[in-house]
């Protein structure tokens, strides 16, 4: 059973990361296939904004940051971290590269920046990874080694995934996701209106948190698209007549 | 100096072994429409095939022919059973990448399933060092680097001067007209899928003759350099795909003489996307 629930938990993330990837590759129209680093950005971002300093705990493993910030600041950090991760790919795949070129910018992208998360261990402790990261609200409400916790996670989890699903055919994203649609899956290549939709898809899904110590997820549903330098609300463009 | 002469005479044979991987996949993609990240298992397959032939008492060049016809069949199969199916359906271009790369996962564990998921390496001895000017090499590293330059050059006179090379050249450019012009497009492209086939089985093996220890996973990241290699030279071409298998190669080699080694293919990797942000069609590469 507890395997089980294990099982539900990263079935859950997994939910999370694919609403994610859904909206970028089936809607937006972006092969992205650098989106484990999304991820893995929210994870280390979460890590870095949870733990305490890395002098704590015998000072076994070097991370940058260490805030002890309670739950639920590191995943609002880690969902900011994806969304910010998000602005130069939207450079690189929203101006300059196009679907095949697109794919392998963003997949070497992928591998250059896990070569150097792996290698580098100041950052966040190299291969070996960060460890011990605090459990969210164990402390107070739960016990984190208990299997109700784990039930409370998996259930919190999938309700996220659920509220996740329910909400993205009603956000303004979506919205204008749905309405790049057409153009996105007509031509081979997103033409330019689509390609505006693609940068905007770009931002506001950005992470998932998962690690071991912290398998769950989060995500920014609610940061709207289309807000554009002066403040004035982008309409969506596409499939508008030209 | 003589750290930078050593260093590129590794980085000649990694161009050399990448530009036999980075042609067959450039060719394999501009004629038949496919992004077959399968490519690196063809590439263990050919070289546990070479694996088999030498464990049975023959030469490892001997495995390397076999190696050939082995990637050869196995590439063939593979559109016949796995791509073409889905092409038939108008599968989109994009969807038969996801097709291939769960191809590509099938044959890595299918391999690690049969072969075990230890290291292996060839029977076989480095021949006796060479020294050309300030660069150090073995026989065996000189013959890689022979067996490249001859495949270059053959690819140079297929598409140059041969029938079938200019009917690729053909398909590739625009598929419905080459066969409204006559052209069997349909026998084009599965010689095209035998042809880097064998060039992908010979790329594998020779790869594992020159990393030494080899298993199911070896060939992963060289799937992406191979792509790097491809998209820095522009795709669809074949000597781009030569050039950007020298500059990866080199890039690589000698950055991890200079730096540290981890960091070899993060410089390779930088030299791809700062082309990428440059000029997005490859340094050879026009824009369509």
């Amino acid at each position: 059973m507890y395997y089980l629930i294990i099982l539900l938990v990263y079935a859950a993330v997994d939910v999370i990361a694919c609403l994610g990837l859904s909206l970028q590759f089936g809607v937006a129209g972006v092969t992205n296939f650098g989106f484990m680093i999304f991820q893995a950005i929210g994870a280390y971002v979460a890590a870095a904004l949870a733990l305490p300093p890395d002098t704590a705990n015998g000072g076994f493993q070097t991370y940058v940051g260490g805030f002890s910030l309670p739950f639920p600041l590191p995943w609002i950090g880690a969902a900011a971290a994806g969304g910010l991760l998000a602005l130069p790919f939207m450079f690189l795949v929203g101006r300059r590269l196009r679907g095949d070129f697109a794919a392998v910018g963003l997949l070497v992208t992928a591998v250059l920046l896990n070569l150097l998360a792996t290698n580098y261990r100041p950052l966040f402790n190299g291969d070996a990874g960060v460890a011990v990261v605090p459990t969210p609200l164990a402390p107070g409400m739960f016990v984190a080694t208990s299997a109700v916790y784990q039930y409370a996670f998996a259930a919190g989890g999938v309700v996220l995934a659920g509220v996740g699903t329910g909400s993205s055919g009603g956000s303004p994203s979506r919205r204008t996701g749905a309405r790049c649609a057409p153009c996105a899956t007509t031509t081979r290549w997103p033409t330019r209106s689509a390609r505006t939709c693609s940068r905007s898809a770009l931002v506001p899904w950005s992470s998932a948190v998962r690690s071991p110590a912290y398998p769950a997820a989060s995500w920014s549903a609610s940061s709207a698209p289309g807000r554009r330098r002066n403040g004035a609300t982008r309409r969506p463009s596409c499939c508008s007549p030209r | 100096m003589s750290l930078l002469l050593a260093s590129a005479g590794f980085g000649l044979i990694t161009s050399a072994v990448m530009a036999i991987a980075a042609v067959g996949f450039t060719l394999q993609f501009a004629v038949t429409d496919v992004l077959n990240l399968a490519f690196a298992g063809v590439m263990k397959a050919g070289a546990f095939t070479a694996y088999l032939v030498n464990q049975a008492g023959y030469s490892v060049w001997a495995g390397l022919v076999a190696a050939m016809a082995a990637g050869s069949v196995l590439s063939v199969l593979l559109t016949y059973f796995v791509y073409a199916p889905f092409q038939r359906r108008g599968t989109a271009p994009i969807t038969l990448v996801i097709v291939s790369l769960g191809m590509a996962l099938i044959i890595e564990f299918g391999i690690a399933a049969v072969a075990g998921g230890v290291g292996v390496s060839y029977r076989m001895g480095q021949g006796r060092t060479v020294r050309l000017g300030g660069l150090v090499l073995t026989t065996v590293q000189l013959t890689i680097i022979a067996i490249s330059l001859v495949v270059m050059a053959g690819v140079h006179a297929l598409l140059g001067y041969s029938r079938l090379g200019k009917a690729m050249r053909a398909t590739a450019g625009d598929r419905m007209l080459a066969r409204t012009c006559g052209i069997r497009t349909g026998r084009v492209i599965a010689l095209t899928w035998a042809l880097t086939g064998a060039l992908c089985g010979l790329a594998g093996t020779v790869f594992a003759i020159d990393i030494g220890s080899f298993d199911s996973t070896s060939t992963d990241i060289f799937l992406i350099l191979i792509l790097a290699a491809v998209f820095l030279g522009g795709p669809g071409n074949a000597y781009a795909a030569m050039l950007g298998a020298l500059v990866i190669g080199l890039a690589t080699e000698i950055s991890a003489a200079y730096i540290q080694a981890d960091y070899k293919y993060v410089v390779a990797f930088v030299i791809l996307l700062g082309m990428l942000a440059v000029r997005p069609a490859g340094l050879l590469g026009t824009r369509t």
